[in-house]
């Protein structure tokens, strides 16, 4: 960890107002398909209309003639050019110690489709309509085969095979904790608890801005200049030059400008994006791609798709004594660089919630579908844990009779437990659960449920309260990041970050922060982000912006002023032990004797005065907290309606806690649509049900109640210098099991002790009535 | 541009937009509001050869009065009659259901028209023309005759039209009756309806003298549930009616399962919608 001097504010706990959004909000944004057309051709990406097929013959002949066409591109004409298949993280391992198999994602299929929607063709025309129209014109004779889209049934004997290296699909597993131990405390234990089948279902991830790509080759220089829609540039350009194209990382450029939302999806390299690269570079041209929003439907990765069994072993008191989890990942026809490790190890780094269970037995397989790839998405394999663990909560509250507060605490990890280490060995820093839980109950106004329950079946309706109480693991594992603060001669300072703002707003956070430590008004602040030539971070997954990418802005300014004072020191012919900075001006100590930041800069090269430097922090950051929601059911409809949803997060210090609470606002949405309306469907033979927004529910504003987010900063980070830990995702962590536990609590006198999410007002009827004619029949 | 090719004209009259339509040999479209039709033609699903748009024909955008009906041109705006004072008054079963049609940008562009010919079984306005026994008038190359809503929709999505037909205006009867309501259920507020009913009746001495009940959401068509009306004419109001009227309702259809809901699950909805749509009716003042 940097140490950084004590009294640098770093402008913490400001609510400044976004300095992004009139840019935005005027149409002044700079995204991708603002670029004007110029002379580019344009690249139309051909899908698979099969889930699993082999391709006997491709004719591209008609196509070829058609107005306008310029080249055609299929798998094999990538085959034949060596280019690359776009990695996954090559750590696991199959059952019997065999590493992990699955198909290579090509950027155009070869020989056969696994998904429907898989790139089978590019084609490339003067215009975006003749490239389409030449698409229809290419008559490719596929030959079906058996498909499969249930991860249950893709397990079974005899099930159609995704890709031959893993026969029983199962790419590759993993497991933790002590079988033997478990079984044990099991057989001993005062109350055992489980539930069958916890899902969390598939979703797609529904950024603003659909996925686009602009690829450019300087005629003389034959650098390829890529404007990507990423969160991660510096790591896209890598995977695009090593991995694809076998090119030398800086012989690549990748731009983002303006990025209208990412939720993970827009991590990494995309089949597209690698076309895209190829295609320019082979002819030499500017080429376009612009995905529609079906493109991100059925091209884009999805998120979740994890199927549990989950079981609790407890002692008379409700302590917890052993957890055991069995679960299945989906991953897709092929790995997203994110398919793997999501379920096998992200999930599991947070299995055990904020609960001292130390003796754990978790088996997790990693199964192929003939579905579209899983990656990540807002939370990626937190929310499917904490969801499983919170459910399985609730359900031991239920069984043993104790409150739903009372049996968390007693199982939270206590804060003199901290740093605590957890059962796959995770290290928290710090945390104060029960201190955040009482807080919420307290601002969710707990006891006066019984009252709101009462008026509410006084009118007809079920009324229920849910808890859940939620853990991150955040930083990605990236736990660096270098950026560069110029001060330059026209009286401005520039930060280059290769963090990605993508709607968290961090421009103004980070603009804040410099403004604080160098007292330099925001106004005369620049924050450039999105540019491998400019900064080369890991970008922005796993809420890792702020905690990492402000501890390096923190680092970058106190470095600044020691740069400044040692010039300044030079100019004014005094030691630099004399010089003190304060807002802008270099000041010999006691003397009238003093230069400005800005005019330093002038005597520098290129009239700036620059340093890179590098911020890291010592671990993962652990925000946590406490979701409480009252919702109301109509039993005639099945209808909830989310009536009160109150949050306490320790996001640590918040930065700008503006920001973070429109970041728990937003998680919170989509950890709601994913409670109640959002799925992913596939029929069995493949084809996708849910490509559009007429069939894929996402909430909207007449769908959500307000959010009451308090930011409680009890217990700051301890292993950075700014004591912020991130926030980007908990939202979407706390709500999906805070919403489900109030529909089960709604629902408990009925009997009803789990649905699978989404929680539509169909399946809750449906679920009553089957309650009913269970009890009829047993009359 | 997504959509495929086509031919675009713009006429500036009714006529010269049948002309037009004529002209393309059954390959033509109509453009109105665009709101089911951009759609479809960016999605390639359709590919016409000429696009007919008929934004610019002033004459067919208006509501009116005409003695005991109420004429609504096919261009006019899902906004504008959701606004209409006379709509609010004459037809008030049509006024209350104009909120659910879909969202407000949706309503500031799609016609009456235009939603009537698309025929969509789970839209609110071809359930009106059923309810209020509307007449269409259409103008084809032989000129204007009026099409019954009862004979105009056909299947889902399927209207009863030649290709060169354009729906001009239309005609709705006004009830006079003392007690109405419209009821839907749709997964988000402005979605597609799961289920849908339309009641209005008029009370005398002895009960009820006078009622009209249509459905959508349920059927490839939306129904007007004719056996229903009779039996509330032949049956007294009493503590019952409502759950009566429930259950005639709910056994007059047949609703299928798709991915958003089963049949049964439909059929229950409109069960429970038609009961509270009879209990609102009868507390408006007879």
């Amino acid at each position: 960890m940097n140490i950084l001097p004590g009294n640098l504010r770093f402008g913490a706990r400001q609510p400044v107002k976004r300095l992004e959004d009139h840019r935005l909000l005027t149409g002044k944004g700079r995204y991708i398909d603002d670029q004007p057309a110029g002379n580019a051709l344009w690249l139309y990406v051909l899908r698979s209309p099969h889930a699993h097929a082999n391709i006997k013959s491709v004719d591209l002949e008609a196509a070829k003639a058609m107005p306008g066409v310029k080249a055609i591109f299929t798998g094999a004409d990538l085959v034949a050019d060596n280019v690359g298949t776009i990695p996954t993280l090559p750590i696991f391992k199959r059952a019997d110690g065999s590493p992990a198999s699955f198909a290579p994602r090509r950027l155009l299929a070869h020989e056969t489709v696994r998904f429907v929607g898989e790139p089978v063709a590019a084609i490339v025309a003067t215009s975006r309509v003749e490239a389409q129209d030449a698409a229809e014109a290419i008559a490719i004779d596929y030959q079906e085969l058996p498909a499969v889209t249930d991860v249950k049934a893709a397990m079974r004997p005899g099930a159609p095979v995704v890709w031959p290296g893993a026969p029983d699909n199962i790419a590759a597993v993993s497991s933790y904790g002590n079988p033997e131990a478990v079984a044990e405390a099991f057989a001993k234990a005062a109350h055992v608890v489980s539930i069958d089948n916890i899902v969390s279902q598939r979703l797609v991830p529904c950024a603003m801005e659909p996925r686009s790509t602009i690829g450019e080759v300087d005629p003389k220089t034959k650098r390829l200049t890529m404007q990507i829609q990423s969160q991660t540039p510096a790591r896209t350009r890598d995977s695009l030059a090593t991995d694809v194209l076998k090119r030398a990382p800086d012989s690549v450029r990748v731009r983002v400008g303006d990025l209208g939302g990412g939720f993970g999806q827009k991590t990494g390299l995309y089949p597209e994006d690698g076309i895209v690269a190829y295609a320019a570079t082979k002819l030499g041209k500017t080429i376009r791609w612009r995905g529609d929003r079906i493109d991100d439907f059925v091209g884009g990765t999805h998120g979740r798709d994890l199927t549990s069994t989950a079981e609790f072993a407890l002692d008379a008191k409700g302590r917890v004594i052993a957890y055991r989890v069995k679960s299945i990942g989906g991953t897709g026809a092929y790995m997203s660089g994110t398919a793997l490790i999501i379920p096998l190890v992200l999930g599991p780094f947070v299995a055990t919630g904020l609960y001292d269970l130390p003796l754990v037995h978790f088996e997790i397989k990693a199964v192929m579908t003939n579905t579209a790839p899983v990656g990540a998405y807002r939370g990626a394999g937190r929310p499917e844990a904490v969801f499983v663990v919170e459910r399985l909560m609730d359900a031991a509250a239920r069984q043993t009779g104790i409150d739903p507060r009372e049996i968390r605490k007693r199982n939270f990890i206590k804060p003199d437990q901290m740093p605590y280490k957890n059962a796959v060995g995770q290290t928290y820093d710090s945390g104060m659960f029960a201190h955040m839980l009482d807080h919420a109950a307290k601002n969710a106004d707990w006891d006066g449920f019984k009252a709101r329950k009462k008026a509410a079946e006084k009118k007809g309706l079920l009324y229920g309260r849910g808890l859940a109480s939620y853990i991150e693991w955040t930083g990605g594992n990236a736990h660096k990041e270098t950026v560069s603060l110029q001060a330059t001669s026209e009286g401005r300072v520039v930060l280059h970050s290769g963090t990605q703002a993508m709607g968290q707003g961090l421009e103004t956070a980070y603009t804040q922060m410099v403004a604080a430590s160098l007292g330099i008004p925001m106004d005369k602040i620049d924050v450039v982000q999105g540019d491998t030539d400019l900064a080369q971070g890991f970008g922005s997954v796993g809420s890792r912006s702020m905690f990492v990418g402000g501890t390096a802005t923190a680092v970058a300014s106190v470095d600044l002023i020691n740069k400044a004072r040692e010039k300044a020191a030079e100019h004014l012919e005094a030691g630099v032990a004399d010089i003190e900075y304060a807002d802008g001006v270099l000041r010999v100590a006691g003397t009238d004797r003093k230069v400005g930041l800005f005019d330093l800069a002038k005597n520098e090269s290129g009239g700036r005065l620059s340093v890179d430097s590098t911020g890291e922090v010592d671990a993962p950051s652990w925000p946590n907290g406490t979701h409480i929601c009252e919702l109301s059911i109509d039993p005639e409809t099945g209808h909830v309606t989310v009536e009160r949803f109150t949050t306490v997060d320790d996001v640590g210090v918040p930065i700008n806690p503006l920001l973070v609470t429109g970041q728990i606002h937003g998680g919170v949405a989509q950890g709601v649509g994913q409670a109640l309306m959002e799925a992913a469907a596939y029929d069995s033979s493949g084809q996708f049900l849910t490509a559009t927004y007429q069939d894929y529910a996402i909430p909207r504003a007449s769908d959500l109640p307000n959010i009451g987010v308090t930011l409680d900063d009890s217990a700051p980070c301890k292993t950075n210098p700014i004591g912020a830990k991130g926030c980007g995702e908990s939202g979407a962590i706390g709500a999906p099991p805070c919403i489900v536990s109030g529909v089960m609590d709604a629902l408990a006198s009925y009997g009803i002790v789990n649905i699978e999410t989404p929680l539509t007002a169909a399946k809750i009827w449906q679920a009553i009535q089957d309650a009913k004619a269970a009890k009829q029949a047993a009359q | 541009m997504k959509p495929a090719g086509f031919d675009y004209v713009a006429p500036a009259t009714l006529d010269a937009a049948v002309e037009a339509l004529a002209a393309a040999n059954g390959e033509g479209k109509l453009l109105a509001g665009g709101q089911s039709l951009l759609p479809l033609l960016n999605f390639r699903m359709t590919r016409p050869a000429v696009l007919v748009d008929l934004n610019g024909i002033k004459e067919l955008s208006f509501i009116e009065k005409r003695g005991d009906h109420v004429a609504i041109g096919a261009l006019t705006r899902h906004r504008d009659i959701e606004h209409s004072p006379l709509i609010a008054s004459d037809l008030p079963v049509m006024s209350a259901a104009m909120r659910h049609v879909a969202h407000l940008a949706i309503r500031n562009r799609g016609t009456i028209g235009g939603s009537l010919s698309h025929a969509d079984p789970a839209a609110e306005l071809p359930m009106l023309a059923m309810f209020y026994d509307a007449r269409l008038a259409v103008q084809g190359p032989g000129g204007r005759r009026t099409i019954a809503a009862k004979d105009f929709f056909v299947d889902a999505l399927t209207n009863c039209l030649e290709p060169e037909d354009i729906v001009a205006e239309i005609e709705f009867p006004i009830l006079r009756h003392d007690g109405w309501a419209f009821e839907e259920a749709a997964k988000r507020f402005g979605d597609f309806a799961l289920a849908s009913v339309a009641l209005s009746i008029r009370r005398g001495a002895s009960g009820i003298e006078d009622a009209r009940v249509a459905v959508m959401g349920v059927a490839d068509t939306p129904l007007r549930l004719g056996d229903v009306e009779k039996r509330l004419v032949e049956s007294g109001i009493d503590g019952r009616i409502s759950d009566r009227f429930a259950e005639w309702v709910a056994s007059s259809v047949t609703p299928n399962s798709d991915l958003h809901a089963s049949g049964e699950y439909r059929k229950h909805l409109l069960a429970g919608l038609a009961k509270r749509a009879m209990t609102t009716a009868l507390a408006m003042k007879g």
